[in-house]
């Protein structure tokens, strides 16, 4: 019987403390400054285009094979870069967000997002274009292999827009 | 006045049904299975059954079979570090235990040196994985004895466990943190404060853990004397782990094969007497202390300095072959690896995976029991089907 009364008396206990739940659509949990969510494309705000320069390396090294890119000529000068991606896919159903693509790339030219909210009613919606991938990749730079940011990384979607 | 049968008197052998009241009885077959919540994912039982009484037990598995070995001998570039993704998801209540052993097998393979704080951080939060693999067990094992709300208590420590985890690996499950040589990257700057308090509300969450369950006369009734399997018996299974330990055998191999740097902590090795599920149950409660003792060392200790050693950027091992085991949460788990010497791939993995054999011992603990009870001596075993499937 004292047994049961323990736990009974420890159930109350909890009672009178504050709950740890979250209402998470509505509260956003802070993620965490390394928090890996959907790989994305970085910008180059410098001269306007995307870092990437279709090495393909990222594509050889994903364990789910779920890039597929494809490169061109580069013509446009502005940088010393030889090729520049003409299409680049991930079909993020397959993608298990490991970050080996980030922590590949030696021109540093992607970067995981903080976008974890990807569900869609739609498989084939689930593979992103390059101009998705780098309309996520905006806001993002690139902080594999940099010196670390302090504090934790405030969600970069207005909670506002869940509600 | 009839007094009420307790629990533990109808636990006595009785005799069958068909003798007792001369009656026919016919064999009833049910399929426990494998989507039923209580068999941790999708282990399939086909249980006999002469009236409530388990007659036998056929186990079916298999249907996580996700190739994991086969994958991770597969890559053109980075083989070596594709293996560890598919080897976080056979067994993800444990994985960076698990990347552990498959990283000290590549460094062993490869001749690779790890610097000191690489260790300690590897035994930090390897300890934590722990802690955190038997909080899982214990709200599971809760649930399965007919406790609900153990689940909850479990899942709170659980949840902050795995903010640290996103904190220092970018992933709450499935960190892929460590790299051959020593690790992706450097702890964050907080890493010490953090487990510190983490510790030190696991310390309180323990003692809630005890208040709940572990006196209360239900679950006594319940799991005490239940599942006994006796010490000759466990090694001719060769089960490992906490069912080992609860037969009386102190066999832990960070005890009796130090492996990193073990051998620099000071703990105790839990055993038990009787071999049943009640024991298993308070081993793993110790357990869960014990590693607090160990991250409480860890952390006084922890050095400064580079945590990547001298890995090459392109790893391409000699040909040879490569056998590591640590004690995973559930048991001994072992990597075994082979190099042709010429690709970037692992020529052959083999994982040897404790629940696998733990599980062997399911028909040696169920047969004659009640049907009620085979779901807590199931739960006992703590199997994760995607380190038995692989």
């Amino acid at each position: 019987m004292r047994g049961v009364l323990g736990g009974f008396l420890q159930t109350l206990k909890s009672f009178l403390t504050k709950p740890v739940t979250r209402l998470y659509p509505y509260e956003k949990p802070p993620l965490e400054a390394r928090f890996m969510g959907a790989p994305s494309l970085l910008w180059d705000d410098a001269v306007d285009e995307v870092v990437c320069v279709a090495c393909n390396i990222c594509a050889r090294s994903c364990p789910d094979d779920c890039i597929t890119l494809t490169g061109d000529k580069y013509t446009a000068g502005k940088t010393n870069k030889k090729n520049i991606i003409k299409d680049y896919f991930i079909d993020l159903g397959r993608c298990s967000y490991c970050g080996i693509c980030v922590e590949v790339c030696p021109f540093d030219a992607n970067e995981m997002s903080p976008h974890f909210e990807l569900s869609t009613y739609d498989r084939m919606t689930l593979i992103y274009d390059k101009d998705q991938l780098i309309e996520i990749g905006r806001g993002v730079t690139r902080r594999t292999g940099k010196p670390e940011p302090v504090g934790p990384l405030p969600g970069i979607l207005d909670p506002s827009t869940y509600r | 006045m009839a007094i009420a049968p307790s629990i533990d008197m109808l636990r006595e052998p009785a005799p069958s049904v068909a003798e007792e009241r001369n009656l026919e009885t016919v064999e009833m077959t049910i399929n426990m299975g494998p989507q039923h919540p209580s068999t941790h994912g999708v282990f399939r039982m086909v249980l006999t059954l002469e009236g409530e009484r388990v007659k036998n037990v056929q186990s079916h598995i298999g249907y996580l079979h996700r190739g994991a070995e086969k994958l991770g001998e597969s890559g053109d570039l980075e083989g070596y570090r594709k293996a560890m993704i598919t080897l976080d998801r056979t067994d993800y209540l444990s994985s960076l235990l698990n990347e552990h052993a498959y990283v000290m097998a590549v460094e062993k393979l490869a001749g690779i040196s790890v610097p000191e704080r690489a260790e300690y951080i590897r035994v930090i939060l390897g300890e934590i994985t722990r802690i955190n693999s038997h909080c899982m067990f214990y709200g599971a094992f809760g649930a399965d004895s007919g406790a609900t709300t153990p689940f909850m208590y479990a899942f709170a420590l659980r949840e902050e466990i795995q903010q640290l985890f996103e904190a220092v690996g970018g992933a709450r499950m499935f960190p892929n943190y460590y790299r051959a040589g020593g690790l992706r990257e450097d702890v964050p700057h907080d890493f010490v404060r953090r487990v510190q308090t983490i510790i030190d509300r696991a310390l309180y969450a323990f003692d809630d853990f005890d208040n709940l369950i572990t006196t209360n006369e239900i679950f006594l009734s319940r799991t005490r004397g239940l599942g006994i399997i006796d010490q000759t018996r466990a090694l001719d299974l060769g089960v490992s782990g906490p069912l080992l330990r609860a037969t009386g055998l102190p066999y832990d191999v960070r005890r009796s094969e130090p492996y990193s740097i073990y051998d620099r902590f000071a703990f105790d090795v839990p055993v038990g007497t009787t071999g049943d599920c009640y024991e298993r149950y308070l081993i793993r409660q110790e357990e869960m202390r014990q590693s607090v003792r160990i991250i409480d060392q860890a952390l006084k200790d922890l050095p400064g300095g580079p945590t990547m050693g001298n890995a090459p950027k392109a790893l391409r091992p000699p040909k040879g072959e490569a056998y590591v085991r640590i004690e995973n949460s559930r048991g001994d788990f072992g990597v075994y690896l082979v190099s042709d010497g010429k690709s970037s791939a692992p020529y052959r993995v083999k994982y040897r995976s404790p629940c696998f054999v733990n599980l062997q011992s399911l028909n040696d603990m169920v047969i004659g029991t009640y049907i009620a009870d085979a779901v807590v001596a199931l739960g006992s075993i703590d199997i994760v089907l995607g380190e038995v499937d692989r």
